[in-house]
């Protein structure tokens, strides 16, 4: 509803309040002439009408504004019983007590208006329904005697079927009401913090409310003894006029926290705010601690995706998670999205004043987020790269194993035989055995070859099998003091191997080590290779050696590989790698 | 305990192995080029040896072996490769059968395995 529309409503609201209290005076009717009863009457509807009036404007997208002034409405509308007309007097009665599911429709719908869950809708009709019918029956059974005026709609039975049904429906009308009441308690509980903000004033304020519909009803049914009618409805009136600033205060303090966003501007201006401490401001200024602030930068496909403080690519909430998103734009453009508890979507002024505020921060912690990503996007695609490369060498192995390899095995097996046929013909024999000689060397080099490009006893047995057999073959004594059993990612295995096999043949091909020592530790997120030789030292990791490769190696992976390399006092090469599940 | 199955994808393999082993006084008692064939031949002749080549083109050599040693009676199986026995290691060490390098292959090497082995 346009604010237009409000201001004419709400004119047109004090047009019906103004003459309906003026009424009594005017015409001189006996019962509200009396002050007292008058305002006990005319306060809580009035004050229904104005905070819901003040409701409708604060918060345009909500209908509890105008739901509450229906209450209003509804509740003034008894007024007209004080017309003297025996009929519009009894349509004035009839209507008596129709404001109370609207009420009850306000508190199950309160904040925004509107009955979202299924539960909710059954418990408002069921109100509606319920008042609708008792209204029915005891409008249609109610014979008032004098100084009342005649019920013109009594046309059933007599004052007794009347009492009885009053007595009866009371009872029920109680089980309604504590319905109601246990709605709204469930939706206390299900509420996040900020929600909860919103509904303590509230139910504080309807309590007294409670308690009294509670009475007053017991007390029609005679449950009660003879509590003092007009005590119960003083009681009652005040209880009623206190409801709607119960309303209105959860409504302020909503405004109250935009106090806050002052202390947000402090806070973010004091420090130099890094990305993670934006949210935990936010959270604290706006009282939701799941607050937190995604931001858009481009992806690497070309596209854009959010990504949390971190860099990492974080989803917008869906619908109907609890969570809502208000988007931070700039020139038009979204840049970032706050991603907050559903409830302080009802307070669309606090998010926009905390955005303003936070604007800078926001701008700041992007681009940090940006960079981030960035990073963390080089990492994978560095990552990837290296596992590219290693399942391309495995393939290279496999077929140099399966064709080539085969290949001059078969010929090495054809010239034996053919060596092992040649009886007699020394010429014959002594060239196929040359032949044959020439071909085991052209297969072991081969052989070298494919485990110079992967180690097939890698993949098949093992990080710790492929290092013994490395610490075998090295051309410096080994000695393999610690290695893990177990099976480890294939990334993890191939660096940790690499590390061992580069290391040692540094010893024996540069260091001229006399022995080396190999120990590979495994802890909770930690694989530790470390390989120490006693050469002559002097290796160093930068100077584009082997080491260089091993060192990427191990970066791609989020390790780290230390080379000690003192000048005559042997080397040791040591590699963390994130192991970790 | 000379009656022998040789178990390889290659047929210049088989043809080496047929001529090596024969020469050395073993009776060649079938051949089979993959792990199904391998399981049948073993079935229907039952050699004492069987030649097992660890990279079969339907199945691995080792799940071929634990499929064999069910067979009674349980034939002696010996793995072979063109790698060398360390890439095996893991699954050697588990399943403790002999293996030979196809180039080291001899009847001498073979009967020195199963006089160790039995």
């Amino acid at each position: 509803m346009s604010r237009r529309w409000l201001i004419l409503t709400g004119l047109a609201g004090l047009v019906i309040l103004i003459p309906s209290l003026a009424t009594p005076f005017v015409t001189g009717n006996a019962w509200p002439t009396d002050i007292t009863v008058t305002m006990a009457w005319a306060i809580p509807g009035g004050s229904f009408l104005i905070v819901g009036w003040i409701a409708a404007w604060r918060r345009p997208h909500s209908r509890i504004g105008l739901l509450m002034m229906a209450v209003g409405l509804v509740w003034f509308a008894t007024g007209i019983s004080w017309v003297p007309n025996a009929l519009v007097w009894s349509a004035g009665w009839a209507l008596q007590d129709m404001w109370a599911p609207v009420l009850a429709h306000v508190f199950v719908s309160f904040p925004s208006g509107r009955l979202r869950a299924r539960r909710d809708r059954l418990v408002v009709a069921l109100a509606y329904g319920w008042a609708l019918a008792v209204d029915l029956a005891n409008t249609l059974t109610w014979h008032p005697v004098p100084p009342w005026d005649h019920n013109v709609f009594g046309v059933l039975g007599s004052q007794h079927l009347n009492d009885e049904i009053t007595r009866v429906t009371s009872v029920a009308t109680v089980a309604v009401v504590a319905l109601v009441v246990g709605t709204v308690i469930s939706h206390w509980r299900q509420a996040t913090p900020p929600g909860r903000r919103v509904l303590v004033p509230v139910l504080w304020a309807s309590a007294p409310t409670g308690v009294w519909v509670a009475v007053a009803h017991l007390s029609d049914a005679g449950l009660l003894g003879g509590a003092p009618a007009r005590l119960v409805t003083g009681v009652g009136m005040v209880a009623a006029a206190a409801l709607p600033f119960g309303f209105l205060a959860g409504l302020l303090r909503t405004r109250l926290g935009r106090g806050a966003v002052g202390d947000l501007v402090v806070e973010l201006g004091r420090r130099a705010a890094p990305a993670e401490h934006l949210d935990a401001a936010l959270a604290r200024v706006l009282g939701d601690p799941a607050i937190r602030v995604l931001y858009r930068v481009p992806s690497a496909s070309g596209g854009v995706v959010y990504v949390d403080a971190a860099g990492q690519p974080a989803p917008l909430p869906q619908a109907g998670t609890g969570q809502a998103v208000t988007t931070v734009d700039q020139g038009g453009e979204p840049v970032a999205a706050l991603v907050h508890d559903a409830a302080l979507a009802d307070e669309p002024e606090l998010l926009e004043a905390t955005v303003a505020a936070a604007r800078l921060a926001i701008d700041n912690a992007r681009l940090q987020a940006e960079v981030r990503a960035q990073l963390a996007e080089v990492r994978a695609s560095r990552a990837r790269i290296l596992r590219a490369g290693d399942v391309e060498r495995q393939r290279i192995e496999r077929n140099l194993h399966d064709g080539a390899q085969q290949r001059l095995l078969a010929l090495s097996f054809a010239l034996r035989m053919a060596e092992s046929r040649a009886d007699g013909n020394a010429e014959l024999t002594a060239a196929l055995g040359d032949a044959a000689q020439e071909l085991k060397e052209a297969l072991s080099e081969l052989r070298e070859l494919a485990q110079g490009l992967h180690p097939a006893i890698l993949t098949r047995s093992g990080l710790a099998a492929a290092v013994r057999a490395a610490a075998r073959r090295a051309s410096v004594p080994t000695e393999l003091t610690e290695v893990p059993e177990g099976r480890l990612p294939p990334d993890v295995e191939a660096a940790a191997y690499y590390v061992v096999s580069e290391a040692l043949a540094n010893a024996g091909k540069h260091a001229s080590a006399t022995q080396a020592r190999v120990s590979i530790r495994r802890s909770a997120e930690v694989l530790r290779v470390q390989v120490a030789d006693d050469g002559v030292g002097g290796a160093d990791a930068a100077a584009g050696s082997g080491l260089t490769g091993l060192a990427d190696r191990v970066a791609a992976l989020g390790g780290t590989l230390r080379v000690t390399s003192p000048p005559g006092a042997g080397t040791v090469v040591t590699a963390e790698l994130p192991c970790g599940a | 305990m000379n009656r022998i199955v040789i178990v390889d994808d290659h047929p210049a393999f088989r043809a080496w192995a047929r001529a090596v082993l024969a020469a050395d006084g073993f009776r060649i008692a079938g051949e089979a080029v993959d792990a199904a064939s391998a399981v049948a031949e073993v079935q229907a002749v039952r050699p004492d040896v069987v030649l097992l080549d660890v990279q079969l083109p339907d199945a691995d050599g080792f799940a071929v072996a634990d499929a064999l040693l069910a067979a009674r009676p349980r034939p002696a199986i010996i793995l072979t490769s063109s790698r060398d026995a360390a890439a095996y290691a893991a699954d050697l060490a588990r399943t403790g059968l002999p293996f030979i390098s196809k180039e080291d292959l001899s009847g001498s090497a073979i009967r020195t395995m199963l006089g160790g082995g039995a």
